[in-house]
């Protein structure tokens, strides 16, 4: 057992999907700090429909089967959609079944949990220090970036371990927009559930150990970060 | 202070609050302090949120001196950081990340001006240091110095000193007197403290489930001093007789008026 699980774990196609997982990570991370933070900040303290309806879009994800979301991303960002028509036609940019879709569905599937506990502190403690900021005439960024942000940094970093946890573990939304085409869009989470299709349970072994080796640091860093001292 | 003429604040307010509506008409002159007292609850501090733009009120009108700070008939609402009111919390009133003189100088521009205040308020010495090595006082201090570094047209004061001592208090409360001559701005302040609004308030307002209540203030203060004048009678018979003779060794001491039996483990 332990020869075949050495075996696939150097197989260059195994290779290949962590490598492909590191880059759409690569991506993702950046995107849900800089677009997650600020989101649940607004969502936070901002007040309105407007909030509202963000706020609902926000937490689809978590509601919704992930084979929904990325049904209704496909519709959106296809070669004929909404956004897919106008990208391909202007920026000759094609976001579904390549490196593109599989960095959206890792951002779809990580922003919720990016967002709310950053949603959470601003509306707690932080909620009288923001108050104090705007009553000293700062707009939102200045607030944001130094008040909320030096505050709620705790926060910023779980939502980070939890959405990237997220995004690396995504395999619905994945599926319907990277299409999970062998050498080129098959994730680490794809190529666990294509093994095990295949009955090449060494290589879903191996890939699964992996991402549970990944899942339990960034667990600890979790814990870490909120002061149980693991 | 001001190049500018400090100008009345007023406004008239109505909000459906979850047990009552809050209607209220206010007005505080420049240079003055309009105490807002009343029960807890009363709405006292959703009034103060509404002036500084922090809540929005269902319908009313706020204005300083010509200018229209919000007026919901004619659509008006200016951004609670255009306003230009200096607000002080009871609590969070300094940023904890921030040393003193961080935090003041989060309000200006004009770092001179920040060391000016710290200095005549007489907390120059705490420039460097956070808000978590201050006293309750230093901070409530530097709060309202890094209120009035950014030249706030008026200023609004949520029970600041409620959570000081008696003597941090009186303090403050000169302080705040020294103020409100030298800036002349409307000063609207919190309090639940009777005394507080008697010794610092130009006008007092008694807020009670939502409206003014003219009489509330009157009625809680001879309700105090009926209270001070029985406990004072209560000191004033509360010399202990002597003792009779045959009586030595009982425990207790008999009172003229008022008998009282030591508690367990208090020395008579």
């Amino acid at each position: 057992m332990f020869d075949g699980w050495l075996a696939a774990a150097m197989d260059p196609g195994v290779g290949f999907c962590i490598l492909l997982t590191l880059k759409v990570m690569a991506v993702a991370v950046p995107i849900l700090l800089l677009v997650g933070a600020p989101l649940g900040y607004l969502l936070g303290r901002g007040r309105g429909r407007l909030v509202a309806v963000l706020d609902a879009f926000v937490s689809l994800p978590l509601i919704l089967p992930p084979m929904a979301v990325g049904f209704g991303l496909l519709l959106l960002f296809g070669r004929g959609g909404f956004l897919g028509a106008p990208l391909l036609r202007w920026f000759d940019a094609e976001v579904v079944f390549g490196f593109g879709g599989l960095a959206l569905a890792a951002v779809t599937a990580g922003m919720p949990l990016m967002v709310r506990p950053v949603q959470a502190a601003v509306r707690g403690d932080l909620g009288r220090l923001i108050e104090l900021s705007t009553m000293l005439g700062k707009p939102w960024p200045v607030t944001f970036l130094r008040v909320a942000l030096p505050h709620c940094r705790r926060s910023v970093a779980a939502g980070l371990f939890l959405g990237a946890g997220r995004a690396l573990g995504e395999v619905g939304v994945s599926l319907l927009l990277g299409g999970d085409i062998i050498g080129r869009t098959n994730t680490v989470s794809l190529e666990i559930y294509n093994a095990v299709f295949t009955g090449d349970l060494a290589r879903a072994g191996v890939l699964a150990l992996l991402l549970a080796v990944v899942a339990v640091a960034l667990t600890i860093a979790l814990k870490r970060l909120g002061g149980e001292g693991v | 202070m001001r190049d500018d003429a400090p100008l009345d604040l007023r406004a008239h307010l109505k909000k459906r609050l979850r047990h009552f509506t809050l209607d209220v008409e206010i007005a505080c002159p420049a240079g003055s302090i309009l105490v807002l007292t009343g029960p807890s609850g009363a709405g006292k501090t959703t009034l103060l949120r509404l002036l500084a733009g922090l809540d929005d009120p269902d319908e009313g009108r706020i204005s300083l001196g010509g200018e229209v700070w919000l007026d919901t008939a004619a659509r008006v609402r200016v951004k609670p950081r255009l306003r230009g009111v200096g607000l002080v919390f009871q609590e969070y009133s300094l940023f904890p990340h921030m040393t003193l003189a961080q935090n003041v100088a989060y309000a200006t521009r004009d770092a001179a001006s920040a060391a000016r205040l710290l200095e005549r308020f007489g907390i120059a010495h705490l420039a460097g240091a956070l808000p978590s090595a201050m006293s309750g006082g230093e901070r409530q201090r530097g709060a309202l110095c890094q209120a009035l570094a950014r030249r706030p047209r008026a200023l609004l004061l949520d029970e600041p000193f409620s959570a000081l001592d008696a003597a941090t208090r009186a303090q403050l409360r000169e302080t705040l007197l020294r103020v409100r001559d030298d800036f002349g701005v409307p000063i609207i302040h919190v309090t639940h403290d009777l005394a507080e609004a008697a010794l610092l308030g130009d006008l007092v307002v008694s807020v009670n489930h939502g409206v003014l209540d003219e009489s509330w203030f009157a009625e809680q203060a001879a309700r105090r001093l009926e209270e001070a004048a029985a406990l004072r009678g209560r000191v004033a018979t509360a010399s202990p007789e002597p003792e009779r003779p045959g009586e030595s060794g009982k425990s207790g001491v008999a009172f003229s008026a008022l008998s009282v039996t030591p508690q367990k483990g208090a020395s008579a």
